[in-house]
């Protein structure tokens, strides 16, 4: 459903930090973006979303340009992003947080929606008039991703979702992402655990610098020489 | 110089700009204007008199009012005065001085030295003005002035260099003070109120000087911040003291507004109330409505006194053609301004046609001017050079919708006035 | 002392009606907007003017001089502070002076710099004591408005969508984005809102004392230090912050008239250091 082209964009004119980059979900309901630090995933991300100062290319949703959008437009039209280090609202209660990402509907599809969130992460029901900031990082990530998935988004964009988070909770997490599909939404994953985030997605980008260097089935990936001697510390 | 607060009432961005506009062109014309008046003596038959006003600041206003009166008395004159017996044309230089003393200082020093002007007329403010005096005596030459009455102008520049056609500002209170003083029952106790500044502090020094000879008690007296914002604290002070006979207020005109609204919010009911020096600035009587009853104000001029000259035969004759030809009503400082340069007509009359602006002679001629009739009232200097008037008129706001009539000094009241005034 | 308290608190309402909207702007638009008091002039001004030139009954003369407030705060947020605010924040603080003087000069070319009040004949009783202090009815009309405004206000913040928007971009400007979020709007109607309660201030003000364009800056200045007094972000706070202030306030003229600025901005200083977060100001722990 998403197909991005001949992406460019960074943060100052003339400088690309995302520099020609294509990706097309529409073979896989998991993709995944690897590289190391500082090689332009983020940045990827946030173009797509409309939050890079400037860039170029082309942003397809079904068909729909996505690229001239503003942010929030970007956003009303079905994709969602949980940012890195997750960006749930502090003095908001989850609660307000999960209205927030169900914005513009109607009270009673928002308590369809919030019910089901809370079905899916049981420990936000618990916590549901506590304020985010007072949240661990484990229970905003899961109130970040329940939060995105309040609007039904077509495609769920994950940046490093496991981020210093402890293993267990990283368990549920990732336990969590082919569910998450099988309500039809198409998962972009940005992860700096390869292996696990090549093990869960179907296809797979590597970017260096801003450019794709490898790309194609995750488990092809997995078993190229240069993924595993490069990000998986194997030879 | 007493209107309101010494504070800027606007940022003054503008202001900065259109001086600076106008600095340079002052600058331009002094360079490039031949002199003129090069010979003191005026032998090419013009007379220069020379000037500066805060035209840009927070005096603009009044400035303009003051600007108007020169060139209202310079039409009255037909742009001509009499100097030694001989008509001549009459020339002005104005430049602004911003209410800056340096400034105003400089430019006095470039009317003398340079556009060589046979006559300086003072600024309105007292710094300034006092700025202005200290470069006119180091040239040993005279001015006459009423746009600063504060005691200072006596003190440093007074019986010399300055004539000032203003009362001080401790005779404000007089004629409200007299008047009060001869009501039954007798005022007793009088809460004061004064502005943290030299100025209404000498107001205030007044109106407790006027206590003492009345045998009046002062027996609150609050100082107040320059910038004060809320009258409300001020009103409870006066009300802690008990039931008081008088309030008076030194302050400007919207001191004088919030003070009567806050007394009468918390029920301060004295049996008499004087606004102060502004309590006729129409926005005091706009503002306050039916509350106007009864407040007393002091005056330095209005156009009911019933002063006449030559030209006009009554104040209120004046006040309507100046009117008819600017567009609003003079004020006491249309009034002064109008009188700087009839003063110096009056002197120069008759002068010598040898050296009529020899500064001795003028000064002399001056000190011994005793001018019965003019717009302003009846001038003559002392030996500070200050006019002699012991007492500011006051008048006092009566009847439905209220207007203001002259309650004091004797020989001037148009009402026998009201005490005690009726509650809020 | 009793009265001092009284007649603080009284006036403490109309100083935290004027904060909620500077605290406002300053917690979501993260700029310190010097044309706040300008707006409070505004407002007192256009409910005059309404009320005295068309007869316009004050409640509705004061609803429309606060929406009118609140419009000329959306229109300088779109027009001027939109087109500045991503750059130097020093910026946004200059054009916001600007624009102070702007709306000052403009009100004084369309109403004159003089002072106007609006007279208002409430038929109610001149006042009644509490305990030994007198207190105006009117002052406490003034009182009763401004907190249920402050309720109103809390609602709307609290409870609606509009609000919940609102504090979601205060707390954090991309994920409201990307929730579906236009910040450039929201942004918007915080000015609005913002415009809207300072402009209820200066109706309630104008019929207490007399108003003038250029006695904006000491409004700016009032609210600087009551949110400094009640804390940063938090409405609660600029209420309690505009009680305490308007006693402290009172009681510093009162005691002490001469150097009473003095006394409050040494207050303030020692707020700064000792309590920087204000009384009820948000911790550290969820401050973004
Ligand atoms: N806000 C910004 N302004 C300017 N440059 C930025 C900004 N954010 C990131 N960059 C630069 O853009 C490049 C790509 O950064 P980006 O955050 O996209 O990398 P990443 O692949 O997400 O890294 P990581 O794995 O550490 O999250 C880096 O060189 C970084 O310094
Ligand atoms: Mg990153």
């Amino acid at each position: 459903m998403l197909k991005v082209s001949n992406f460019r964009g960074g943060y100052r004119k003339g400088v690309a930090v995302v520099d020609g980059l294509q990706i097309d979900l529409r073979q896989s309901a998991v993709t995944s973006i690897l590289g190391s630090n500082g090689a332009g995933k983020t940045s990827f991300l946030r173009g797509i979303c409309g939050l890079l100062p400037w860039r170029t290319g082309e942003v397809e949703l079904n068909g729909e340009r996505l690229d001239r959008l503003a942010p929030h437009d970007i956003a009303r039209l079905g994709v969602r992003m949980v940012s890195e280090g997750r960006g749930t609202f502090p003095t908001l209660t989850v609660e307000e947080n999960l209205k927030v990402g169900g914005y513009g509907l109607s009270a009673p599809v928002l308590a369809t929606r919030m019910e089901r969130e809370f079905n899916r992460f049981p420990r936000l029901y618990e916590r549901r008039g506590q304020i985010a900031g007072m949240m661990s990082g484990g229970e905003q990530q899961m109130l970040a991703i329940a939060r995105a998935m309040m609007s039904d988004p077509r495609v769920l964009i994950l940046d490093e979702p496991s981020q210093g988070l402890a293993p267990i909770i990283v368990d549920q997490i990732f336990d969590l992402i082919p569910r998450l599909t099988q309500e039809g939404v198409q998962v972009l994953l940005v992860e700096q655990d390869v292996g696990r985030g090549l093990e869960v997605s179907e296809q797979a980008v590597v970017i260096e610098k801003g450019r794709a260097t490898l790309s194609g089935p995750s488990r092809e990936l997995l078993a190229d020489p240069r993924v595993r001697e490069s990000f998986l510390g194997l030879s | 110089m007493l209107d309101r607060a010494a504070i800027p009432r606007r940022p003054s961005r503008r202001a900065v700009l259109k001086g600076g506009v106008l600095g340079a062109g002052a600058l331009a014309v002094g360079v490039a204007l031949p002199r003129i008046a090069g010979a003191a003596g005026g032998a090419d038959g013009v007379v220069h008199i020379g000037a500066s006003l805060p035209l840009t600041g927070p005096y603009e206003k009044v400035s303009r009012i003051c600007k108007d009166a020169f060139d209202f008395w310079t039409r009255t004159y037909d742009g001509k005065m009499v100097v030694a017996g001989r008509e001549r044309a009459v020339k002005w230089t104005i430049y602004d001085d911003e209410n800056n003393a340096s400034r105003a200082a400089q430019l006095t020093e470039k009317l003398i030295s340079d556009d060589k002007v046979d006559l300086v007329v003072g600024t309105y403010g007292t710094d300034t003005v006092l700025a202005q005096g200290a470069i006119v005596r180091k040239h040993g030459r005279v001015f006459v002035q009423a746009g600063a009455s504060s005691i200072r102008v006596d003190e440093e520049l007074g019986g010399h260099t300055a004539f000032t056609a203003n009362g001080r500002v401790g005779t404000y209170c007089a004629g409200a003070m007299d008047f009060l003083a001869s009501r039954t029952p007798k005022p007793k106790k009088l809460g004061l109120v004064i502005m943290d500044d030299p100025v209404y502090h000498e107001i205030g020094q007044g109106v407790k000087d006027k206590c003492k000879q009345h045998g009046i008690d002062v027996v609150t007296e609050v100082v107040l911040p320059m910038n004060v914002q809320d009258l409300r604290p001020t009103a409870l002070k006066l009300r802690g003291a008990g039931q008081l006979d008088i309030v008076y207020n030194t302050g400007w005109d919207v001191i004088c507004i919030k003070l009567a609204e806050e007394m009468s919010a918390i029920g301060v009911n004295p049996k008499a109330f004087v606004g102060g020096h502004l309590t006729t600035s129409p926005v005091v009587k706009e503002t306050l409505g039916s509350k106007m009853q009864g407040i007393i104000g002091s005056t330095v001029w209005l156009p009911q006194f019933k002063y006449r000259d030559d030209k006009y035969a009554s104040a209120q004759e004046f006040a309507e053609k100046f009117k008819a030809t600017y567009g609003y009503l003079p004020t006491y400082q249309a009034a002064f301004s109008y009188i700087l340069p009839y003063i110096y007509q009056q002197a120069l009359r008759e002068a010598d046609p040898q050296d009529p602006f020899n500064p001795k002679t003028l000064r002399d001629r001056l000190s011994r001017l005793d001018l019965k009739d003019t717009i302003w009232g009846p001038v003559s200097f002392d030996e500070r050079g200050r006019i002699r008037r012991d007492a500011a008129p006051a008048v006092q706001w009566t009847g439905d919708p209220a207007a203001a009539v002259i309650v004091a000094p004797a020989d001037m009241a148009e009402s026998a006035g009201v005490y005690p005034k009726p509650a809020w | 002392m009793e009265d001092v308290l009284v007649y603080g608190l009284l006036r403490g309402g109309i100083y935290a009606l004027a904060a909620f909207g500077f605290s406002l702007v300053l917690g979501v638009i993260g700029i310190v907007n010097f044309a706040h008091g300008a707006l409070v002039v505004f407002g007192g001004l256009l409910t005059q003017y309404l009320a005295v030139k068309f007869g316009v009954p004050y409640a509705a003369a004061m609803i429309g001089g606060a929406l009118g407030t609140g419009l000329l705060g959306a229109v300088i947020q779109r027009l001027f502070v939109a087109r500045t605010f991503t750059l130097e924040p020093l910026m946004v603080l200059v054009q916001t002076f600007g624009i102070a003087t702007v709306v000052t000069e403009l009100g004084t070319l369309g109403w004159g710099s003089e002072e106007r009040m609006l007279r208002l004949k409430t038929g109610l009783p001149p006042g009644f004591m509490l305990g030994d202090t007198f207190v105006p009815s009117f002052d406490l009309v003034v009182f009763a408005v401004s907190l249920v405004s402050a309720a109103v206000l809390f609602v709307v913040l609290g409870r609606t969508e509009f609000g919940r928007a609102i504090r979601a971009c205060r707390d954090n400007r991309e994920s409201a984005q990307l929730s579906g979020i236009n910040l450039g709007r929201t942004f918007e109607k915080t000015m609005f809102l913002s415009g809207t309660w300072a402009g209820l201030a200066g109706a309630m003000f104008v019929t207490l004392s007399p108003v003038a364009p250029y006695m904006h800056f000491s409004w700016t200045v009032d609210s600087f230090l009551v949110i400094t007094i009640g804390g940063l972000g938090s409405m609660l706070g600029a209420l309690v912050g505009g009680l305490v202030f308007g006693v402290l306030s009172f009681g510093a003229s009162f005691y002490a008239p001469t150097i009473a600025p003095a006394i409050t901005f040494g207050v303030l200083l020692v707020f700064l250091v000792f309590r920087p977060q204000g009384l009820l100001g948000a911790g550290p722990a969820i401050r973004k």
